[in-house]
């Protein structure tokens, strides 16, 4: 049941007249959690048996945790637990990958040919999202940090709140499970601010990320039958098709939470204007970079020990980063990439003082574009070797294989009507971004009246129903992130 | 409270009813004016509906092989006969059986002629996609066209085929005036006014060897609905003939082909497959085709006569 779909409207529907009808907090986690069930059911009915596991371990775990007095056993306690949490996920994720890159690296040694041992398991919907989720809450409770949950129901129901169960924000239990312990109302401003939500995240997916995607999967697809100029295109249509994609889910689960009064994490805070990586990393997935932040960078060490220690406790963290995005050696590099970049920054940091103004600010916030934009490309890639053949096209800058690879495009859509169309409604989500940098990030909902309101939300409506990528004619794309 | 976990609030939007029920509102009239601008003008049941009440005498139901294939300005020239062609592209015989169902409500056709060219196509059981314009969303809304969307449409298609704006969203790039002001292209398409689509090209064929030997019964789908189409035809008193224009097809199609003539043998009515009686129309394959399967205009003059001529018993109507 995807965002964008009827089924999803009408479930949602449902779900908001019965759970405001309910008159008791309680009853209304209990429906909640159901529903929560039901829906990650129709993504996942076979593999339903993870998420349930996953709850009642790290429910369990906190339990223990929180009865048992001794320090040194409630540390055991909780290492045990994470390790069987994250286990999982290494079963069910990394399994597969790392026996086919052992089993390589010893058929090159030992010069033999021995078969890989793979597992061949189906990798539960939105599991590495509720780890993490279960791994917060252990830590927390651990460190003392939050209460333990005891109501078996609440805390499933932070696991698996239906809007953010799939692919996220990663919700802190410190925010969350707050919000479920009060009868929630019915508000008609909430509803007003989720639909507004839900609309501007079904813009950026349906009209610009799947718009965008038509000319991207051409090209890397079939890498091979491209120019560097043409790729380099894709790479930048790419950067901006995630964001709007994996922002536009976000917008869209944050608008379904509070059309249910629940507030949700902002996960994106305009990164293509950030004007350095570190401060890239402060405003993409933000639920993300913080659980990496808490869980794997601090623990390490931080900034707290030596220069080289901190430079390594980066380069550790962006490579665990690039793992947690998929089980392949492009996003492990990706990951590595985005370190080695932010070691080189904060070396350059300390080396050479900049004055501000405001063409350097420009110039950083170009650059750091064009950083994030070529590490995409280990992102994107279907393979190392096409990775390889990518960075191996660059040496080769052919204008008119260019043009001719532009007309052949024309047979699958992209003409320049089909530019056109994303420029000029990608500008539309610069706009937004320009006033969100510049005048802070609710400014404009907060300055917007009734008619303005009214008279955006149908310009909105209006494009998506027109130019939006919709309907049996196409194959319905699933968000990016839901893979991971 | 963390950084990111601002709570949003429309400050400055008085009367939040009064604004959702302003934007409901807007959202329903943007769609039904995108719906009414982006809706294909498929033509045929557009300009049936614009028939007078029972003013056509023969009808006939089909695929462009009906469309291009038969041109009722000569049956009217040459016998008198009032014909409707009520067709669509690759209109499969369940939506043939919908049209008829359609077409009841305000003519009473004495003759129902179906062609069967797609009783031998369509594996999946349904509609192509790109011929729902014209097979489907052009009917007037009722529970009759909500039936034929069901039946010609996989489950996950369905709600797309309801809504249509899913089907045909992306047409704005060719709406032309006529999609915005209907009435004042009400006189145009002086063919299609009787739902003729002539071809003028031509390609030369040899003319195909008819096998009647062989013989394969068409899906159950197409059976079922074939004979839902001659039920309701004796039911609304209308005499029913089921024909196949010339083709240059091979032998599977034949063998199809010789299935409906069982069928229509079952159930008593007449089917008449033209590649049999070439020699009666004086059909040359290498002068009257326009493809394998659609004849261009001279093809469609001949074999309209013949159905206008030798069979005009059969069609059991002259204007005299």
């Amino acid at each position: 049941m995807l965002f964008n779909s009827y089924q999803y409207f009408i479930f949602l529907t449902l779900v908001v007249i019965i759970y405001y009808s309910i008159p008791n907090y309680k009853v209304q986690n209990i429906f909640l959690l159901l529903s929560s069930y039901f829906f990650y059911l129709s993504w996942n009915e076979d593999l339903f048996y993870v998420i349930i596991g996953i709850t009642l371990i790290s429910y369990l775990g906190a339990v223990l945790i929180s009865y048992v007095r001794q320090e040194c056993r409630k540390k055991i306690i909780c290492i045990f637990t994470v390790i069987v949490s994250l286990g999982v996920l290494f079963v069910f994720k990394y399994f597969d990958f790392f026996s086919q890159s052992a089993t390589i690296v010893y058929n090159f040694f030992a010069k033999k040919k021995i078969q890989t041992f793979k597992l061949n398991l189906l990798l539960p919907i939105g599991l590495s999202y509720y780890t993490f989720q279960a791994v917060a809450y252990l830590v927390g409770v651990y460190r003392a940090k939050i209460k333990v949950e005891k109501n078996i129901v609440d805390y499933a129901l932070y696991i698996s709140f239906f809007p953010h169960l799939i692919a996220g924000p990663i919700e802190r239990p410190v925010t969350f499970l707050p919000q479920i312990k009060y009868r929630h109302k019915f508000s008609t401003e909430n509803l007003l601010i989720g639909l507004y939500l839900f609309l501007w995240g079904m813009f950026k997916k349906l009209v610009i990320a799947d718009r965008l995607a038509i000319y991207i999967n051409e090209v890397y697809d079939n890498v091979t039958n491209y120019s560097a100029l043409t790729i380099i295109c894709a790479t930048v249509a790419f950067s901006l098709q995630i964001y709007c994609d994996f922002s536009g889910y976000s917008e869209m689960a944050r608008g379904t939470a509070k059309i249910l009064d629940f507030n949700l994490i902002d996960n994106f805070e305009t990164p293509y204007f950030a004007t350095s990586i570190k401060e890239f990393w402060h405003r993409w997935h933000i639920s993300l970079s913080q659980w990496f932040r808490d869980y794997i960078y601090i623990p390490l060490g931080g900034n707290r020990k030596s220069a080289a220690r901190t430079r390594i406790n980066v380069i550790v963290t962006f490579l665990v980063s690039g793992l947690w995005h998929g089980a392949s050696w492009t996003y492990i590099i990706w990951g590595c990439v985005h370190g080695i970049f932010q070691v080189i920054e904060s070396f350059i940091e300390g080396k050479v003082k900049i004055e501000n103004g405001k063409g350097v600010e420009f110039a950083k916030g170009v650059i750091t574009f064009s950083l994030v934009t070529f590490a995409w490309i280990f992102f994107r890639a279907n393979s190392l070797q096409d990775v390889i053949y990518i960075l191996h096209s660059f040496g080769n800058w052919n204008v008119a294989n260019f043009i001719a690879e532009q007309h052949k495009m024309i047979d699958i859509g992209v003409d320049a009507q089909y530019w056109l169309i994303i420029i000029i409604l990608y500008l539309i989500v610069v706009i937004n971004d320009i006033i969100r940098k510049r005048m802070g990030t609710y400014w404009f909902l907060n300055r917007i009246n009734g008619c303005g309101l009214v008279f955006f939300m149908s310009f909105i409506y209006i494009c998506i129903i027109l130019f939006g990528i919709y309907g049996p004619m196409f194959n319905a794309s699933a968000f990016i992130y839901y893979k991971f | 409270m963390p950084q990111h976990l601002f709570i949003i609030s429309f400050r400055q939007v008085r009367n939040m009813k009064k604004n959702v029920v302003c934007i409901v509102c807007s959202f329903v009239i943007l769609y039904l004016t995108a719906y009414y601008m982006l809706r294909p003008r498929s033509g045929f049941a557009e300009e049936f509906y614009k028939q007078e009440k029972n003013q056509v005498d023969v009808l006939f139901l089909g695929s462009s092989n009906a469309y291009s294939n038969i041109n009722p300005a000569i049956l009217w020239q040459n016998y008198g006969i009032s014909s409707f062609l009520l067709c669509g592209s690759g209109q499969p015989i369940w939506n043939s059986y919908y049209y008829l169902k359609e077409a009841y409500k305000t003519q009473k056709p004495e003759l129902v002629v179906l062609e069967v060219f797609t009783m031998a196509a369509n594996p999946t059981g349904y509609d192509e996609l790109s011929n729902l314009p014209s097979n489907i969303l052009s009917l007037k809304w009722s529970k009759d066209k909500i039936e034929a969307m069901k039946v010609s449409t996989n489950k996950n298609d369905f709600s797309d085929i309801l809504l249509g704006l899913p089907i045909f969203h992306n047409r704005w790039s060719e709406v032309f005036e006529g999609d915005i002001y209907p009435w004042k292209y009400d006189e145009c398409n002086g063919a299609m006014e009787k739902g003729y689509y002539p071809v003028f090209r031509f390609d030369s064929f040899v003319q195909p060897e008819y096998n009647s030997e062989i013989i394969q019964m068409p899906q159950s789908k197409h059976t079922e609905y074939l004979e839902r189409i001659i039920e309701l035809a004796e039911k609304n008193g209308s005499q029913i003939l089921l024909i196949k224009t010339p083709y240059v097809l091979d032998e599977s199609y034949d063998a199809i082909y010789n299935g409906v003539a069982e069928i229509a043998q079952e159930n008593e009515v007449t089917f008449i497959n033209m590649n049999e009686y070439t020699e009666k129309i004086g059909f040359d394959f290498s002068a009257c085709m326009a493809d394998t399967v659609h004849l261009n205009n001279v093809g469609a003059e001949l074999v309209t006569n013949f159905l206008g001529g030798d069979y005009s018993n059969r069609l059991c109507y002259s204007r005299s």
